[in-house]
């Protein structure tokens, strides 16, 4: 769908509901604002900053596994990307555009004051899964949900692509009261991969065979699936037509269960919940079991002083898909490359079935069933946080704080991959790892309320943080067992294949900060922040410490006198912000000299890993924003509007040493701008007994690279301008001074010559010298030599999107409501590596069906080249033939639910209908786009997400 | 009620407009797909009327019932107006016709150079590109009707008409052929199958016992080679009956006119060996596709030499499906070179005999042994090893021809002049001795001539001085003798 499509949609929308609007505004009643809730525990929050707001209500009918899956369209200008359909995975957070290369980019997120690690975490040994440490958290526990998009200096380094700030469980009833939420649903199984039948599989192996040089003579008696010889040994092995995706896929089941107990007197007051959710797969034997206990608990030991500790332990079991981009152990995408002709189960020469599944075969593709029935994938992850905040006040509007927490995360992981059926070279193979973390963190502050006079209101804050983290991964690989009952990693195999290694690292915060806040009669607030970060990530020789800062202002011009009385504008006022932050969040090894364990003959050994750059120094961002909110309407309507320009200097670039050493330097070379708008809109269309509102956020970045500076080191290699970045399946990515970060980087695919003569005419050749010819593609000769070669890459699509957003609508009547929700994102363009490996027909793969019409006789004209095993002429190369366009529009969420009437035996019951993914209107070839990473932009055989629903109940007693 | 209607019209509206083209991108691009692509290639053909009568004879010859269980085959057809007249073709002549239309796989001509498939009837069938054209056989390449589910339809400006293969020929052409079809005949035998035959059990011996089946097999095309094998191209000439009789004739007497002189017996002997010698060399070791390509002498199967000016004077050629036939009116060859090689004697390993077959048995018998080589021992004397006067007796392989002048020479005898042998055959009697100078493995001939009277079959060898022996402690003894005919 292109942008003016979505423009479209989106002004249609507008207009009528602004019409709406105005047709109903004099008939409701005016309603409480909903843009300045402030999170309790989070003193950082002022009249200035920009913030979105999630509540708890809307998280708990959502029934996400993940409180940042929640994000998807709520805030503008954060791109919540899924990373995939596996339960547990969660969404990948991108914010205002791509302001880092090496850096972690994700929001620093702070859960009940506390820093909540996440970056470093969940890197787990099943190829291409990653397990969300933010599962941890189950969203049932979740209050409410702020993310504050500018002044957070107070964060020093960590806080330049804003702060996420969960609330969980309020401990402020008095009363002792009972929730129940219980919920149970489906997956469906998604729209399968449209891959070809037994029929079309054998056409395309024919032309294959007639592509090689294998001999045409006597071909059905080297390949007999060419031939149905019912009298052939060979008839009972390829004689099949199987769909391999039904056979691994499900509907999964998911359900959940949350009791939250919460009650107290004046003296102290808890909140105690305990929850189980299970959810499975749309892949047989993948599910995520998740057990949580929390106790949050407000004690006031005596008037002034008063204890809050939380404790939260969750642990969480994952049967995993390996998501790596082969089909060796990732049985999704074994399913879609194993020819249909072969069977499930082998079968003797009479045809009789046997009772274990058919063996590789020459096709060179494991059997999907072997892999998710007989290999192993598990992670289990352990998180116990713990704080307790001691509030001391002294009165007069005076108050101390300290807040004292550890942070304990452990992740185990057991990969077992069989070699029955298995494609392999070593045999089965195991692999073991343990990942250990524990950070301390405490944080001392003051804070005043300063009461000067009824016109002047000051607040100020002032403290001190320090944090200690510490990981450790120990990791195991062996291969080789005697058989596939001996699992273990310890189980035999030879000494060569055995590997371990790991890693140990530490790293510290220290930061002294402090805020101001100043209102004007209550029209004019000004507001500053300062920090003194200390980090350990910098070079050895680098200053360990940085000043960072940020100013702010808001006027309310509908408290003036010219607006006040004002009856469509209840609430107007322009803010500003400009702030300096930093980014630390890269791994302290780029400057620290470190070894590595590396392999010696039959031994082990260690080597230096890099070259360290001792004056490494943190990511720094100068944000400066200016924008608008308006209540209008008897706050029926609320619009919000932002411009920002952000500018990452001293971003840490790779350097390669040279072309024969591998290693590289990392040095603070590059620098990064992204500026646009974010809009959004809050509309009650209806206030009657028919509650009806609207609402939705855009943002538009426009990211580009300034510029690339040569390293400080004369050793290592120079950019020149542009850094190219390796994607799966040698595709690439570059970013170039004065152009769009992460461009998608290959040929241009101008189509496929019709004919000889077509061919002929162009006279292309590739890099060895051998003519292109009828049935090839046609690509782009940028440098005019008649040679197709790496001189004729180029930028050939942007992975970022232009515009992201959301939208939402509610409909409430009676005791009935109903809530819609959606994104949308365009302007960017996804790799499809999944079709790029059902397109290429260079192997005996099976293919997609678009295949079908592939170049076969002069004249065809058609998208889809000639069949090639081998695609000797590069026909399936990284092109502009891969990238489609990501634009989408997404209803994600459609909910209904209905408040029962009251009876004696409850306070409140309410049951609800949700679907999720219910549809999704898009212009590429492959699953969501959304799931194709933002900034990463490849579309590998994750799994799927699709179609859920679910049916819950939440009662209250 | 009006607001409430609205509302749940602009929800309703909403649902409509993201539902109505949710996956239109995703089916456009993979069920975009030509119709013929998912059709078969039969199902195309029996509704074309431009190839009604070739799919006519493909469906009365049972071929289109193969064509349905084949995966992927190439179909070369030829359109009505191209096709000829087929009708009077016997029903086996019809079904090689049409099977000869048709390959398993699938056969592009776009990115053709040279290539070889194989048709239904077992027959190779050319592709070639020359002077921008592509020939199929001895037609041309006109179009690709079409590329469908299950193979390909290529349009050819006329019929493949199949070729016979060799024996073939030879079969069709049998009373011109009478001699190499004798050859065949008795060449036939017959084994067993064990891969289809079926284990019933054991006998009493032991031994398993089969449900046979059995396997025809010809000891004459396993020693010529097998002139019905169609992936082979040969080159050959045409062994007729009248070829074969006048090369003897023309050859023999030839060589007799210079004044050799044999008796009636031998000469109708050396016939049947000329013959036969013509018989297991008509296959020729190289190839050539044309009679341009042809040198002076060429080499048959067997290593005997033909001068080719006969053929070259007939410049008449059949082209086979797995060979080019040259014809002649008779072969020129070295007859007398064919004579030596018919008469010549070899005895081999004579020396070995002296030690590997004399054998002490424990009562003082002396007990002879075999030679692998089929040379038979018939009689020695007591005294092994190198004592004097220790002899043995062989029979010869075949007997000397009487009435022909044999060279006996000897090989390898010995450096020394200590050794020295007598051998005997018939009433004749011949002495070697070792030579100072000579080379223990080059020759040593002795002139010895035996012109035989009455033919002699049988030879004795007795060592007349004590044979030294080597720095390896081995006792050397002559290893070769052969008799050469003289002329």
């Amino acid at each position: 769908m292109d942008r003016n499509k979505i423009k479209i949609y989106l002004t249609f929308s507008l207009i009528l509901f602004a019409s709406f609007t105005e047709i109903f505004a004099q008939e409701n009643e005016v309603e409480e604002k909903k843009t300045e809730v402030v999170p309790i525990v989070s003193p950082i929050l002022n009249k200035t900053s920009a913030a979105s707001s999630i509540s708890g209500e809307t998280i708990a009918v959502e029934r996400k596994t993940s409180v940042d899956q929640v994000l998807t369209g709520n805030v503008p200008g954060l791109w919540a990307v899924d990373r995939s359909g596996m339960p547990g995975e969660g969404a990948a957070l991108f914010w205002r555009g791509k302001n880092s290369i090496k850096s972690e980019t994700a929001p620093l997120i702070i859960v009940d004051g506390v820093p909540f690690e996440y970056a470093s975490l969940g890197h787990s040994l099943v190829e291409g899964a990653y397990i969300n440490p933010l599962n941890a958290i189950d969203p049932n526990d979740v209050e409410n949900v702020v993310f504050i998009r500018d002044a957070v200096a107070i964060y020093g380094a960590r806080a330049s692509n804003g702060v996420l700030l969960i609330e969980t469980t309020r401990t402020d009833q008095t009363q002792t009261t009972i929730s129940f939420s219980a919920y149970g649903g489906v997956t469906t199984s998604p729209e399968k991969q449209s891959v070809m039948d037994a029929g079309q599989f054998r056409s395309l192996a024919s032309d294959l065979l007639a592509s090689s040089s294998e001999p045409s003579l006597d071909l059905e008696k080297r390949y007999p699936f060419l031939l149905e010889d019912e009298n052939s040994a060979a008839f009972h092995i390829y004689n099949h037509d199987t769909d391999w995706q039904d056979e691994i896929m499900q509907n999964g089941l998911l359900q959940g269960y949350n009791v939250k107990v919460d009650g107290g007197d004046e003296i102290a007051k808890y909140a105690f919940s305990a929850g189980y959710t299970n959810r499975e797969g749309i892949v047989k034997n993948t599910d995520m079991t998740r057990y949580n206990v929390r106790l949050n608990a407000n004690i006031n030991i005596f008037k002034q002083f008063s204890f809050s500790p939380r404790v939260a332990v969750s642990i969480s079991e994952f049967n995993l898909l390996e998501e790596s981009g082969t089909s060796r152990a990732n049985a999704l995408y074994a399913s879609y490359f194993k020819s249909p002709i072969l069977g499930v189960y082998a079968k003797n020469e009479e045809g009789i079935r046997l009772p274990y599944y058919d063996k590789v075969s020459e096709f060179n593709v494991s059997h999907p069933l072997a892999l998710v029935d007989n290999m192993k994938a598990e992670t289990t992850t352990y998180r116990l946080n713990t704080s307790s905040k001691f509030t001391y006040d002294f009165g007069s509007g005076l108050k101390a704080n300290y807040l004292i927490s550890f942070d304990i995360s452990k992740m185990r992981d057991k990969v077992f991959v069989p070699e029955k059926s298995v494609v392999n070279t070593n045999g089965n193979e195991s692999r073991h790892g343990v990942e250990r973390f524990l950070s301390f963190y405490n944080d001392l502050y003051l804070e005043k309320q300063f009461r000067l006079s009824n016109d002047h209101q000051l607040s100020a804050l002032a403290g001190v943080r320090y944090r200690e983290n510490k990981l450790e991964t120990d990791k195991g690989y062996n291969a080789g067992s005697p058989s596939d009952d001996f699992p273990a990693i310890g189980s035999g195999g030879l000494d060569i294949n055995k590997r371990s290694y790991g890693q140990i690292t530490s790293w510290n915060e220290a930061t002294a900060y402090g805020l101001v806040n100043y209102a004007f009669k209550q029209r004019y607030y000004l507001s500053g922040s300062l920090s003194y970060d200390g980090s350990s990530n910098y070079g050895e020789d680098a200053d360990k410490y940085a000043l960072f800062y940020s100013v702010g202002g808001r006027w309310k011009l509908s408290s003036e006198n010219f607006l006040s009385s004002n009856s469509t504008i209840n609430i107007l006022s322009l803010r500003t912000n400009y702030s300096l932050t930093g980014n630390d969040r890269f791994s302290m090894l780029y400057g620290t000299r470190h070894l590595v364990a590396e392999r010696y003959k039959n031994g082990s050994g260690v080597v230096n890993r890099n070259i360290a750059n001792t004056k490494l120094s943190p990511e720094k961002t100068t944000t400066f924003d200016a924008g608008a909110d308006a209540s209008l309407f008897k706050d029926r309507l609320h619009l919000s509007a932002t411009y920002y320009i952000r500018n990452t200097k001293d971003v840490l670039v790779q350097y390669d040493i040279n072309e024969l050493l591998t290693g590289h330097y990392v040095d603070n070379g590059a620098e990064i701008q992204n500026k646009g708008w974010e809009l959004a809109l809050d509309a009650k269309l209806l206030d009657r007994d028919v509650k009806f509102s609207v609402g939705g956020n855009i943002a538009m970045n426009d990211n580009q690279l300034k510029s690339v500076s040569n390293t400080s080191k004369a050793a290592a290699l120079a950019h020149n301008g542009r850094i190219i970045t390796d994607l799966l399946g040698s595709a690439q990515m570059i970013s170039q001074e004065g152009a769009a970060m992460n461009q998608f980087f290959g040929y241009r695919a101008l189509g496929v010559f019709k004919n000889a003569a077509d061919a002929e005419k162009s006279n292309l050749k590739d890099a060895d010298g051998n003519p292109f010819r009828a049935g090839d593609i046609q690509f782009e000769d940028v440098d005019k030599n008649g040679i197709i070669d790496e001189k004729d890459k180029q930028a050939i699509g942007n992975s970022l999107p232009d515009v992201t957003g959301g939208f939402f609508t509610e409909v409430k009547y009676k005791r009935f409501g109903l809530r819609l929700y959606g994104d949308f994102a365009t302007g960017y363009d996804v790799y499809n590596f999944t079709r790029r490996s059902l397109e290429s027909m260079s192997s005996f793969n099976n293919q997609s069906k678009a295949t079908l019409r592939r170049w076969r006789k002069e004249g065809d004209v058609t998208d889809i080249p000639i069949a090639s095993l081998g695609d000797p002429m590069g026909n399936s190369r990284f092109s502009t033939r891969w990238l489609e366009s990501g634009d989408y529009i997404r209803l994600k969420t459609v909910s209904l639910t209905y408040e029962v009437p009251k009876l004696k035996f409850y306070r409140n019951l309410r049951v609800y209908l949700t679907m999720d993914n219910v549809m999704t209107r898009k212009d590429n070839f492959g699953y969501q786009p959304s799931e194709s990473g933002y900034g990463l932009g490849r579309g590998i055989a994750k799994m799927p997400s699709s179609r859920s629903f679910v049916f819950g109940i939440q009662l209250g007693l | 009620m009006i607001y409430r209607n609205i509302s749940i019209s602009m929800v309703v509206l909403f649902f409509l407009a993201m539902s109505s083209c949710d996956n239109e991108a995703w089916d456009d691009h993979y069920e975009n797909v030509p119709t013929q692509r998912n059709q078969k290639v039969v199902d195309w053909l029996s509704n074309s009327q431009d190839y009604s009568k070739f799919y006519a004879l493909l469906e009365s010859t049972g071929v289109i019932e193969e064509l349905k269980k084949s995966h992927a085959s190439t179909v070369w057809a030829v359109k009505n107006d191209q096709i000829g007249d087929f009708s009077k073709l016997s029903p086996s002549a019809k079904e090689r016709l049409a099977r000869n239309h048709v390959n398993i796989g699938n056969t592009y001509v776009n990115r053709l150079d040279d290539e070889v498939i194989r048709t239904l009837n077992g027959k190779l069938l050319r592709l070639a590109r020359k002077e921008g054209k592509i020939t199929v056989g001895d037609q041309v390449f006109l179009k690709t009707e079409g590329t469908f589910l299950d193979g390909l339809l290529h349009q050819l400006d006329g019929l493949l008409l199949p070729k016979l293969n060799i024996l073939e020929y030879f079969k069709v052409n049998a009373p011109k052929f009478t001699k190499v079809n004798k050859l065949l005949e008795e060449g036939k035998y017959k084994v067993v199958d064990y891969e289809k035959s079926i284990a019933k059990g054991v006998n009493e011996q032991g031994e398993t016992v089969y449900d046979t089946v059995w396997m025809e097999k010809n000891s004459y095309l396993e020693k010529i080679g097998d002139f019905s094998d169609e992936d082979k191209m040969r080159s050959l000439f045409l062994p007729t009956d009248e070829m074969i009789e006048k090369s003897f004739s023309v050859n023999f007497y030839e060589i007799f006119d210079q004044g050799h002189k044999i008796s009636k017996a031998k000469a109708l002997e050396i016939k049947d060996l000329v013959e036969k010698s013509i018989l297991a060399n008509w296959l020729l070791k190289d190839n050539y596709e044309s009679i341009e390509m042809l040198p002076d002498n060429i080499e048959g199967a067997e290593g005997r030499m033909f001068a080719t000016d006969m053929i070259k004077e007939k410049n008449s050629v059949v082209n086979l499906s797995n060979g080019v036939a040259y014809a002649a009116d008779y072969l020129k060859t070295d007859i007398r070179d064919l004579i030596v090689s018919a008469l010549k004697v070899e005895v081999k390993q004579v020396g070995d005999w002296y030690n590997e077959n004399r054998v002490r048995s424990s009562s003082d018998e002396l007990i002879l042994s075999r030679s692998d080589k089929g040379l038979r021992v018939v009689a020695a004397n007591k005294e092994p090893g190198t004592g004097i006067g220790a002899y043995i007796e062989i029979d010869l392989p075949h007997e000397l021809t009487p009435n022909i002048t044999y060279k006996l020479e000897s090989r390898d005898l010995v450096k020394a002049t200590c050794t020295k042998v007598k051998v005997e055959i018939g009433d004749l009697e011949y002495i070697f001795e070792g030579a100072e100078s000579g080379n223990i493995w080059g020759d040593y001939a002795k002139e010895g001539i035996i012109v035989t009277q009455s033919g002699a079959n049988k030879m004795r060898i007795t060592m007349l001085k004590a044979n030294p022996k080597n720095e390896n402690g081995v006792e050397l003894y002559p290893k070769f003798l052969r008799f050469i005919p003289q002329f």
